[in-house]
């Protein structure tokens, strides 16, 4: 059996929710569009098509090969203006063996908790919207091809036999309404979102929740969440990934959508906050907030400050690689000569324009000598990387550069990567958790700027030059890992 | 930026046009205490937004040190005819909670204190 979802049709709110394609609206702290895989999935679907428009890109790369699903992803396009079910046409042989076929923001609304998944043969179950067949389920074959054909013979089965009752979201305010009654309750009925659900409260990975903030259930908490002291959320609000809510703000009846910041000491109560953007559900009125500190869309646009942090950035490298290129030398032949101490070793990267390196990393030795304390001290260590940076493959200040292999997800979860010579990793513990990459990488993807880089560039010289002249153990090498 | 000032019989009224940013608080906040000053008597200030389509939080700023300044004078300021998106920032920001909002001048002008 296969599927075909069209995300090229959708109206006009999905626009009004931001620049992010509206089959990836947050739907009670899920894209819309994994309600419909999941769906296929139940029916036994191996091949699902997507057919794109707008955000095509964004779509790609969320859903991949569909493996997370264990579905087979096509994808492909239409010409704007071409028939309805031009897509169909193409191959008409590939459905014969079953079709669930979806146009546009229908929502796979379920009635229980477990849907039909056996199709009885002969049988084909549509859902129109006025001239239009937005949805289509059927294994017989003769009612595929009429399908397929612009068939007169389109009646339609209950989908109530198989506990359905598709809904399609015509506007903002049936979408908004959608995800109160979902997170009130009826999510129960689907996958639900986030790993933990305690007493109506679906929380996602690596949230961090101030012990002083409140929570009122029933919500939905994506991943990758901040939740500021003081704050209080609920009830019936769904908040997507990667947001930030800052101090002493209370939502409640509100969507926060992907990557928001809810800045201090705000009220929001009955809206959809999309980015920088404020929607009254009731008619889609919609406001647009300058006030970074209210209401934004945390970094996601490379802005005219990364450009100059780049140039600032090569500017600062050139005098330092000057510098430190003599000491590197004498320096790191005693270190050779003396043998046993640390050294260097080509490990593979990802550095900008998202190209794989092999970049010189310095792994410290267990008991470093006074040269290479020295050495540590004056940050030669760091003089192989600093020539990246003059070669263009790394930023000055930034991520610790991400392996291709192993970090897979924390780059997912970047929606800005700066690989960078120097990092708040390069003076940190060698026994300092891992976790704080994450967590660190997002506070400089969202704090970013020519300020925070000074800041990182002295603390790292600096901090290492104080600990060399105190005595303390280095701080881990440059790399670590 | 419209700003229009009139006297009437319970204090005076102050009708904004236009945004009230970051770009012209400062010139809004100069009319403002130069009007209070020639005109000592007035205490009760309505200011009617009817016409006002953008506000944002400097423009809330001022707002809040025009009540503080009329507050130390006796006196104290009302809202009036706030548009919804205007309304929307008031609501999300709590500043609605400050300042008293009325829907006509009329009714900012004789409701009891």
């Amino acid at each position: 059996m296969k599927a075909v979802f069209h995300t090229d049709a959708w109206p006009g709110w999905g626009a009004a929710l931001g620049e992010r394609p509206g089959s990836l609206a947050s739907v009670a702290g899920k894209p819309f569009l994994e309600y419909w895989l999941e769906w296929a999935v139940a029916l036994g679907v191996d091949e699902a098509h997507l057919v794109l428009g707008d955000g095509a890109a964004e779509i790609e790369a969320y859903v991949g090969e569909g493996a997370r699903w264990g579905l087979a992803v096509r994808y492909g396009f239409v010409r704007p203006g071409a028939p309805t079910r031009a897509y169909l046409r193409r191959s008409p042989a590939l459905w014969a063996d079953g079709l669930l076929y979806v146009r546009g923001p229908v929502f796979p609304q379920r009635l229980e908790r477990s849907v039909g998944t056996v199709l009885p043969a002969e049988q084909a179950w549509t859902f129109r919207l006025r001239d239009e067949t937005v949805c289509f389920l059927s294994r017989a074959p003769v009612r595929i091809a009429a399908f397929v054909n612009d068939g007169a013979d389109e009646a339609s089965s209950a989908w109530a036999d198989l506990a359905l009752d598709p809904l399609y979201l015509a506007d903002i305010q049936a979408y908004y309404q959608l995800n109160m009654r979902l997170v009130g309750g009826e999510i129960e009925r689907y996958v639900p979102p986030g790993y933990l659900n305690r007493e109506g409260a679906y929380i996602g990975y690596n949230v961090q929740i101030a012990p002083s903030a409140e929570l009122h259930p029933p919500l939905s908490i994506g991943n990758e969440c901040r939740i500021h002291p003081l704050t209080v959320i609920g009830p019936r609000v769904v908040i997507g990934n990667r947001v930030i809510v800052d101090r002493q703000t209370e939502l409640a009846d509100c969507i926060v959508q992907d990557g928001g910041y809810v800045g201090r000491n705000l009220e929001i109560k009955g809206k959809i906050v999309s980015g920088s953007r404020l929607i009254e559900p009731e008619d889609g009125m919609t406001l647009e907030i300058e006030d970074p500190w209210l209401v934004t869309q945390l970094g996601v646009r490379r802005t005219l400050g990364d450009l100059g942090r780049a140039v600032a950035g090569w500017l600062t490298a050139l005098p330092l690689v000057l510098v430190q290129a003599v000491p590197f030398v004498v320096l790191y032949a005693v270190i050779r000569l003396r043998r046993g101490g640390g050294a260097y070793r080509q490990a593979a990267r990802r550095v900008r324009r998202q190209r794989v390196a092999r970049l010189p990393l310095w792994s410290g030795a267990a008991r470093p000598s006074v040269w290479e304390r020295l050495f540590h001290a004056f940050s030669l260590d760091l003089f192989p990387l600093l020539i990246e940076v003059l070669r263009g493959r790394l930023w000055l200040c930034g991520h610790k550069p991400l392996h291709p292999e192993w970090d897979p997800a924390r780059q997912q979860q970047l929606q800005a990567y700066f690989p960078a010579a120097i990092g708040y990793h390069t003076r940190r513990a060698p026994d300092a958790p891992e976790a704080l990459d994450l967590t660190e990488a997002l506070y400089y993807e969202r704090y970013r700027s020519l300020a925070e880089d000074a800041r990182i560039l002295g603390r790292t010289l600096l901090g290492r030059l104080m600990d060399g002249l105190t005595g303390e153990t280095p701080g881990g090498t440059a790399q670590p890992n | 930026m419209n700003v229009r000032f009139e006297i009437r019989q319970n204090g005076g009224v102050v009708i904004l046009g236009g945004a009230l940013s970051a770009a012209n608080v400062d010139t809004f906040r100069d009319q403002m205490h130069n009007w209070l000053q020639d005109n000592p008597g007035v205490r009760r200030v309505v200011l009617d937004l009817t016409a006002m389509d953008f506000i944002d939080s400097a423009g809330l700023g001022v707002l809040i040190s025009l009540l503080k300044y009329v507050s130390e004078r006796e006196g104290d300021i009302r809202l009036a005819g706030l548009q919804r998106r205007a309304r929307m920032v008031f609501e999300i920001t709590r500043t609605y909670k400050i300042f008293e909002i009325f829907d006509t001048v009329d009714e900012a002008l004789t409701a009891e204190a």
